[in-house]
């Protein structure tokens, strides 16, 4: 078994040390490569999820400028190593990974984002607490569907334009951030970006709809914090409360973006139903189906591009950034994470042994999963449990062979990281992508949202965890 | 411009406050007149003692209660006082007349409309307000900046200034309410200045 040196300034005593094992670029199960990889393999990943944690915070201007060099040279310091010692295995496991997820990945992304971008919500909410309470209720039933960035993107500014003739604002926002930007999306893979990913590696498309009960719990109980405190400071603002802007009936435009919607919903659940023949790309079998899908789903987006006024992408402040913000992120993340999984994968053979055999129950799985996604990005940290699941209890087995049996023997355990994942993105700012976007919105609005400690110490921790000690007693104990 | 006293009375904040507006309904004072005249100091945000005297109101024995009251005002209260003190429990406890009042803010704009607006607050300040040397707008455009973004979100435009306005109470207070008016002012409570 090759060892790869100590040391990534070492790559010449690498590349001395490589032998390839495989003479071209073959299928070979990821464990192979799981077991001879060394731990440190993970540290640009570490680096580049600890990057989009801190620099943002820290260092917003440089981050704002810099984060696609950031991105590139984590990804750099990995695969250059990672191709000079194991040459023609890495080269499969960086192929197989942008292709089978990478590319499916930004471009589901991208048309949900480019479609649902096209419908905007027009006219005014009056603001009371019944009517905040509906719009949350809607953006958090559609956000499985558009998308928590599209739901959010959609809902975001009736919200405020509703809150302008009242006090107290911000916790509206908050409880916006919980649920439609992030619990919202739990019941599909088209909702948030770590059930698509579970999508990609073989978790069929209805079988999220299993998170139906413990997304109505948290939402039931959330909601219901949200009007007796919504309530509580409403009736403290009678006094001083500025008369109410005329309110307009809300009514939707961009109609013709909802068709494209449901075509999305069905391109994504074509690919998962179908079977077409495999295109071999540079030696990675891709599924036919997949191929369809993608190019099913760059078609829906230009045609939306095509048939929306641009008045009406004006009106949602559409801009590309966010778009190219994930692409250029997550090239670099899928491209760090390649050794983690198969050091996951690869089970009690691996150098991650000691996380797979800390985590064992269900309730671990949620509040681990939960509590790194937080603080990292979710869809990452959603693939390392899952594959810390798969590697702990089909090591070696082909990924989508292992989540089947996982859902059939452990369904609990893919629920947990599944509801983990999107649920605890809610805790802070950085745990999901729109959160930041929501914020900074808000404050282009005047409205005095907490800072990362506030919303983590006020809000978070105070609401959102008891809620979530209460579901994972009901489904995870 | 009003010139106001701190009174602080023995006896409960209620029957204080109780005493003082009865007073001035009795006077014929209008409802704008009473608020002016008689600050009741939760109201205004005004902060009429020092951490070390809450502690030590704290373990005294006896209730206390903290009234603002107009000058003039607050001498023909105290005249009436006395012919009611044997039914009322209520005894003035000290009288400071206020020099002066000042307040902290500190701001974090991202419209420029909004911003603007802000501006028009500390720089046309009412008479008897003022402001402190150090406050100086500093506003940065970000042409980087695209809107909405996810990960790395900067605000395209900025306006930031802290300072300090002070002056006369009632001008002073003015100030303070405007600022109240918007959430991304933050905004210190209003401390006095006491002629020893």
């Amino acid at each position: 078994m090759r060892q790869w040196p100590v040391g990534a300034g070492c790559v010449a005593a690498g590349m001395a040390l490589a032998q390839p094992v495989l003479a071209s670029g073959g299928e070979e199960n990821g464990s192979t490569l799981g077991m001879s990889l060394p731990l440190w393999s993970i540290l640009p990943f570490l680096g580049i999820l600890l990057s989009i944690a801190v620099f943002p915070l820290v260092r917003p201007r440089f981050w704002h400028r810099h984060y696609p060099q950031v991105s590139a040279a984590w990804a750099l310091i990995l695969a250059v190593p990672f191709l000079l010692v194991y040459r023609a295995e890495a080269w499969h496991a960086i192929l197989h990974t942008y292709l089978l997820e990478y590319f499916p990945f930004i471009i589901l992304l991208w048309s949900l984002f480019t479609v649902a971008g096209g419908v905007v919500v027009r006219g005014t909410i009056s603001g009371t607490p019944r009517a905040n309470l509906v719009l949350l209720f809607i953006g958090t039933a559609i956000a499985s569907w558009t998308g928590t960035t599209g739901a959010s993107m959609l809902l975001i500014h009736p919200l405020l334009r509703g809150l302008e003739n009242r006090r107290h604002k911000a916790h509206t926002v908050i409880f916006f951030i919980f649920l439609v930007s992030n619990i919202g999306g739990s019941l599909t893979p088209l909702g948030d970006p770590p059930l698509f990913l579970g999508f990609l590696n073989g978790v069929p498309f209805f079988w999220t709809l299993h998170l139906l009960p413990h997304m109505l719990l948290l939402v039931g109980l959330l909601l219901l914090i949200y009007y007796v405190l919504d309530r509580r400071y409403f009736a403290m603002e009678r006094r001083d409360r500025v008369p109410s802007a005329e309110v307009e009936p809300l009514r939707l435009a961009g109609l013709r973006n909802l068709p494209l919607l449901l075509a999305i919903v069905g391109s994504v659940l074509m690919s998962g139903m179908l079977r077409l023949d495999d295109v071999v790309i540079g030696g990675i079998h891709v599924p036919g189906q997949n191929l369809l899908r993608d190019a099913l789903l760059v078609t829906i987006g230009l045609i939306s591009l095509r048939i929306t006024p641009h008045e009406l992408r004006a009106a949602n402040r559409f801009s590309w950034e966010p778009i190219r913000e994930v692409a250029f992120l997550f090239a670099g993340i899928f491209m760090t994470i390649i050794p983690a999984l198969n050091i996951l994968q690869a089970g009690e053979e691996g150098g991650l042994r000691f996380l797979i055999r800390a985590v064992q129950e269900p309730m671990e799985y949620f509040w681990i999963t939960g509590g790194l996604s937080a603080f990292l990005d979710n869809a990452p940290t959603y693939l390392t449990f899952l594959n810390t699941a798969l590697g702990k209890f089909y090591p070696g087995v082909e990924t989508h062979e292992a989540v089947h049996r996982l859902i059939a023997d452990r369904v609990a355990i893919l629920a947990a990281i599944s509801a983990g994942a999107v649920f605890l993105g809610a805790m802070t700012y950085i745990g999901n992508a729109p959160n930041f976007m929501v914020r900074s919105i808000a404050e282009e609005r005047g409205i005095a949202m907490p800072s990362f400690a506030g919303f983590l110490v006020r809000w978070s921790i105070p609401i959102l965890v008891p809620c979530l000690l209460v579901v994972s007693w009901v489904f995870f104990l | 411009m009003p010139e106001y006293v701190k009174l602080v009375f023995e006896g409960e904040p209620d029957v204080a406050r109780g005493f003082i507006l009865g007073w001035a309904c009795g006077q014929g004072f209008s409802l704008r007149q009473i608020d002016r005249n008689v600050l009741v100091p939760g109201r205004w945000d005004i902060r009429v003692e020092s951490k070390l005297d809450s502690l030590v109101e704290a373990i005294r024995p006896g209730a206390a209660a903290v009234l603002i009251v107009e000058s003039t005002s607050a001498d023909r209260v105290l005249e009436a006082l006395p012919p009611v003190a044997d039914r009322l429990p209520l005894h003035l406890r000290a009288r400071a007349a206020i020099r002066a009042a000042y307040f902290e803010f500190k701001y974090e704009i991202f419209d420029r409309k909004e911003a603007a607006s802000v501006r028009t607050i500390f720089e046309s300040l009412p008479d008897g307000a003022d402001i402190s040397d150090d406050y100086s707008p500093e506003e940065r455009s970000d042409p980087s900046a695209h809107g909405a973004e996810m990960y790395a979100p900067v605000h395209a435009y900025v306006c930031r200034a802290e300072g300090t306005v002070g002056g006369n109470l009632w001008s002073v207070l003015q100030v303070h309410e405007r600022c109240k008016q918007y959430e991304r002012i933050q905004i210190g409570k209003v401390r006095l200045d006491l002629e020893s």
